[in-house]
């Protein structure tokens, strides 16, 4: 066994941990981003891109390997995290109470 | 004292200090969580069951094909179903009708599937009952993108701006607990009897149906925070300015943070796949898998109330500071794993466990050195 399970745990937990910290952000921010139009669009949209990925995904996994979905996940985040650093500038219009 | 604002169009363009949050946008956000929760979970049902015994029970018919069709309406319903959503959630009143929809899709969805399973073995295994079924998953996909895609719009018109976050948090971490509900409910809840696990799903989607049915109000009587009260017109609207402001970083984010998580949720299905090379067990696949998605739907709440405390308006540097922790550890965990760009992988991390991996990683540079 390469990979003791409980150190996949530690990890896969950490990885989760950080995927799902993130999660509502990315719905807050696109709301932000869109206002003043409907917070309904702006996650609806966000929900479209997400299913629309999942599904390729879990079409592509009959033609590629699991370690190279992996391997490309594991680049991905680091592409996407800088997307969002170089390419998003946040800028918040909604009015505070 | 608060100022009360209602929210009929009155006088516009008139600031107010204070707003006041009803106590009934609890209800509304268990209501519309535990409809959330029995979407996720009514999806994933047929893949929770061990496949021998759902080919004992529900015939030939339903092969691993029928199985990965059944899975996959989530993902190919939610594409095809989303203009809908984005029509319906942007009219008047939109966020009701998309939870009062949702509500009697999933609870019909769930009777649908369910009516078979009560006939009898010849008819529960028939032509017909094969197509309730996949209408009975459809029906709960098309719920999908109403409950996931009206997360923001629930929290901003329910919820003070200190809380808000925190709701959107609840809200979208309930589908994901739908998930490992699912995941247990099967083997462990209900120990493979197929019948009580569908009963189940029947009786919870039956809940938020009855709610909405009888008291789920459209909108609270008084705007919770500036946002719900400039779209009610109670406040100042919108400079006209904005709405011409390029939406291009909104794009840019939620393209890219939208093939990302749905790549994650897809490769999630594939542990199975990426970790049995390295020796881990079916058994343990199933446990890192569940403490993997449980882990992200408890810091998905935790992270809402710190972000509500300590990173208000400053979403962006909390985002790229989870992604960065989330792109460290699967990278340590492909690193530990065998890939195509290398033989041996540059950390074994079983050396680090007394007698647990040294031995079979030796046997399996034997087994290498063989071919």
């Amino acid at each position: 066994m390469l990979l003791a399970p409980l150190i996949a745990v530690v990890l896969l937990f950490i990885s989760g941990v950080s995927q799902g910290a993130v999660s509502p952000l990315i719905y807050e921010l696109a709301a932000e981003l869109l206002y003043p139009v409907s917070e309904g669009l702006s996650g609806g949209i966000l929900v479209l891109i997400l299913n629309g990925a999942c599904f390729a995904t879990i079409f592509l996994k009959d033609y590629l390997d699991a370690n190279v979905m992996n391997f490309a996940m594991s680049c991905f985040i680091f592409v996407v995290t800088s997307i969002v650093f170089f390419g998003v500038k946040e800028t918040y219009r909604r009015p505070l109470g | 004292m608060s100022t009360n604002i209602p929210l009929l169009p009155v006088n516009n363009a008139i600031p107010y200090p204070n707003f006041t949050a009803s106590p009934t946008r609890w209800y509304v956000l268990l209501v519309a969580s535990i409809l959330s929760l029995n979407q996720s979970a009514t999806w994933f049902t047929f893949s929770s069951v061990n496949p021998g015994t759902i080919r004992d029970f529900f015939g030939s018919k339903l092969n691993e094909d029928a199985l990965g069709l059944l899975l996959n309406w989530g993902p190919i319903i939610g594409v095809l179903s989303a203009p809908f959503q984005f029509w319906l959630s942007s009219r008047n009143n939109g966020l009701y009708w998309s939870i009062f929809l949702a509500a009697w899709l999933v609870f019909a969805g769930n009777i649908i599937r369910t009516a078979p399973l009560l006939v009898g073995e010849t008819f529960r295994q028939g032509n017909y009952a094969f197509y309730l079924y996949q209408t009975g998953q459809i029906l709960n996909a098309i719920a999908g993108p109403l409950v996931m895609g009206t997360v923001t719009q629930l929290s901003i018109s329910w919820f003070p701006e200190n809380e808000r976050v925190l709701a959107t948090s609840i809200f979208q971490t309930s589908n994901g607990m739908g998930t490992a509900v699912g995941f247990l409910a099967g083997p462990v809840w209900f120990k493979g009897s197929i019948i009580s696990l569908f009963i189940f799903g029947v009786t919870l989607g039956a809940i938020p149906a009855f709610c909405v049915s009888t008291y789920f109000p459209a909108k609270p009587a008084y705007a919770p925070n500036a946002a719900a009260a400039t779209q009610a017109g109670t406040s100042s609207t919108p400079n006209v300015q904005d709405s011409k402001i390029p939406r291009t970083h909104y794009f840019i984010l939620v393209v890219s943070t939208g093939i990302l998580t749905g790549i994650y949720y897809g490769w999630q299905g594939l542990l199975q796949e990426i970790l049995s090379p390295a020796g881990v067990t079916e058994d343990s696949v199933g446990w890192i898998g569940f403490s993997n998605s449980l882990a992200a739907n408890i810091s998905c709440i935790a992270a809402g109330c710190m972000v509500d405390l300590f990173f208000a308006r400053r979403l962006k540097t909390a985002m790229v500071f989870g992604y960065i922790i989330f792109g460290l550890s699967l990278s340590v965990f492909t690193l530990a794993l065998p890939c195509f760009l290398w033989e041996e992988p540059p950390f074994d991390m079983t050396a680090n466990v007394p007698g647990l991996g040294k031995r079979q990683s030796e046997e399996r540079r034997a087994g290498r050195s063989k071919r």
